[in-house]
């Protein structure tokens, strides 16, 4: 009896998944219109939602996020390079594309928090005023508006500022 | 230290998360994440939330002048020694831990507590 019990339960969890996580996805809503999945693809969102393991995402990510130029604008920041050192000492580098997307997959860094970052392009050098303590999505606290759960999204200079440009092909 | 080890918005800064700890890193009351100074209602409810954690164990801690404060699941969880999501964020004997630990027992180590109230990235970065 107890046997039937812990396969049918079984069968039902691999037939249901995780309903959190499914509800997670879900929220995001669909893709932009004319843009692909893909390196492209939702600015702005947290990326470990899909790209954390659980899928629907292909790669998983360690970290992965999106840097605008300001604060207020939704203006990307192209080429940039975004350094992340972990607790432990390893680093890695990766560069921003031209939606100001970036990524690392898991395989090639998987960091021991806490994680510090810093985000250069050209003479700027921008360090995160504290420490990455667990989650890889940025924009878990980097949401487009500050709130009192969130810091606003990652920019790098005040308005006005000249900042070079860069557009998607 | 516990803004600074604890509440930032991916760890204990969240509403999703039984011990809560308010301030301009994380959660706030009534203001921005990320700026402005911590304020007393922040501090208070900060306070609030550590001390109903397990509040009848850390009478006893308290009572008994802080004497085995791994009774408590907040220092077994900071030290390490229990299941922690967010890690080893004080370990035994650190400035951290012993700034915890001397709170409870009512005789705070003022220069852990300074020591700990920032965090260093690695040498290099």
């Amino acid at each position: 009896m107890s046997r039937a019990f812990a396969l049918i339960s079984t069968a039902l969890l691999v037939a249901c998944g995780d309903p959190v996580h499914t509800d997670a996805v879900d929220a995001l809503g669909p893709e932009a219109h004319g843009v692909e999945p893909g390196p492209l693809h939702r600015p702005g969102q947290p990326c470990l939602v899909c790209h954390g393991g659980k899928g629907p995402g292909n790669l998983e990510f360690s970290v992965a996020g999106t840097v605008y130029k300001y604060a207020d604008s939704n203006e990307p920041l192209a080429n940039a390079i975004v350094k992340l050192v972990d607790q432990s000492g390893p680093s890695t580098i990766v560069g921003t594309n031209c939606v100001g997307n970036f990524f690392v997959q898991r395989t090639d860094f998987d960091p021991v928090f806490p994680l510090w970052t810093r985000i250069q392009l050209g003479s700027l050098d921008i360090e995160m005023s504290t420490p990455v303590f667990g989650k890889g999505s940025c924009a878990h606290c980097h949401q487009d508006s500050p709130t009192e759960s969130s810091v606003g999204r990652i920019y790098v200079a005040p308005p006005g500022a000249e900042l070079p440009g860069g557009s998607c092909p | 230290m516990l803004h600074s080890h604890c509440g930032s918005l991916d760890c204990h800064g969240q509403r999703g998360r039984n011990l809560r700890v308010y301030g301009i890193n994380g959660l706030r009351i009534g203001g921005v994440s990320g700026t402005g100074p911590t304020t007393p209602d922040e501090y208070e409810a900060t306070y609030r939330s550590v001390v109903v954690l397990e509040p009848e164990k850390l009478s006893r801690v308290v009572a008994e002048g802080g004497r085995g404060p791994e009774r408590l699941t907040l220092v077994r969880k900071a030290r390490g020694a229990e299941e922690h999501k967010g890690g080893t964020m004080a370990p035994l004997g650190s400035e951290a831990d012993r700034c915890l630990t001397s709170w409870i027992a009512g005789a705070l180590d003022g220069p852990a507590c300074a020591a700990a109230a920032e965090m260093w990235p690695p040498e290099g970065f």
